[in-house]
């Protein structure tokens, strides 16, 4: 699933990102299930991309002041 | 069930005060921290947030109901920040306070070090990445609407968002944090 630079296939990359966006069709939701069953990397992605999705949603609650 | 927003917009620009302090509540601290990430100075963000709900309530005639209205608001959030940001910029350095838990204990009370990491790694991303992220992550805009308020194409902002999240992977696991 590595690419030659060491990075995720452009493919894979896609896919996860677009999944985590809620950005995938139906057909791309199932590639990617299927790239997962395959490959154990490409769950891992998956989970390391939502999980920062997850945190960066998490930094938008820092209370503004009383007085806005 | 929870009033929508265009309901309560339709509302607020009737007059009705608690349609106008609904709005208010819903969207005020999205919009302070969409403010605070570009301007990175609290009271400036705070500045800038008051500006966007004036600007919000005295234009809310030009809302079109048929676009969702986090995305009308932080269109206006945005150009308010960035206006404000560009305005600074010839009187005094970008201050850079934001984050500062040393100069403001309390100010991200009780983050964890995943929180603290990203926090730092966020904004050292370039505005043009950091954009992307704070309108997909704190605003929760489709590819569409971000490629709409940033008029850039959509396949931009796609790429845009892929690399801003591999930098910022790519630190947490230089900083050994794991998300």
């Amino acid at each position: 699933m590595n690419s030659a630079q060491g990075g995720l296939e452009p493919r894979l990359m896609d896919l996860v990102q677009g999944e985590i966006d809620g950005a995938n069709t139906a057909l791309e939701s199932a590639e990617l299930r299927d790239l997962i069953v395959r490959d154990p990397q490409a769950g891992r992605a998956l989970e390391e991309f939502a999980a920062l999705a997850r945190g960066l949603g998490g930094l938008a609650d820092v209370p503004p002041p009383a007085e806005l | 069930m929870e009033t929508d927003d265009a309901e309560l917009a339709r509302a607020c620009r009737d007059g009705d005060q608690k349609a106008c302090e609904a709005l208010f509540e819903r969207h005020q601290r999205r919009i302070y921290n969409v403010a605070l990430r570009v301007a990175r100075n609290r009271e400036d963000a705070r500045d800038i947030a008051q500006n966007v709900f004036t600007k919000v309530f005295a234009n809310l005639g030009s809302y079109d109901p048929r676009f969702k209205f986090t995305a009308w608001i932080a269109r206006i959030a945005l150009n308010e920040s960035l206006n404000f940001v560009e305005a600074r910029r010839p009187q005094e350095p970008v201050d850079e306070r934001w984050p500062s838990t040393e100069r403001d204990p309390g100010a991200v009370a009780g983050a964890g070090e995943l929180r603290r990491v990203l926090e730092a790694a966020l904004m050292t991303l370039s505005m043009d990445y950091r954009l992307v992220v704070i309108l997909r992550h704190f605003m929760e805009l489709t590819y569409t609407e971000m490629a709409s308020i940033l008029d850039i194409p959509e396949k931009t902002v796609k790429s845009r968002l892929f690399t801003a999240r591999q930098m910022l992977r790519e630190t947490l696991t230089r900083q050994g944090v794991q998300a």
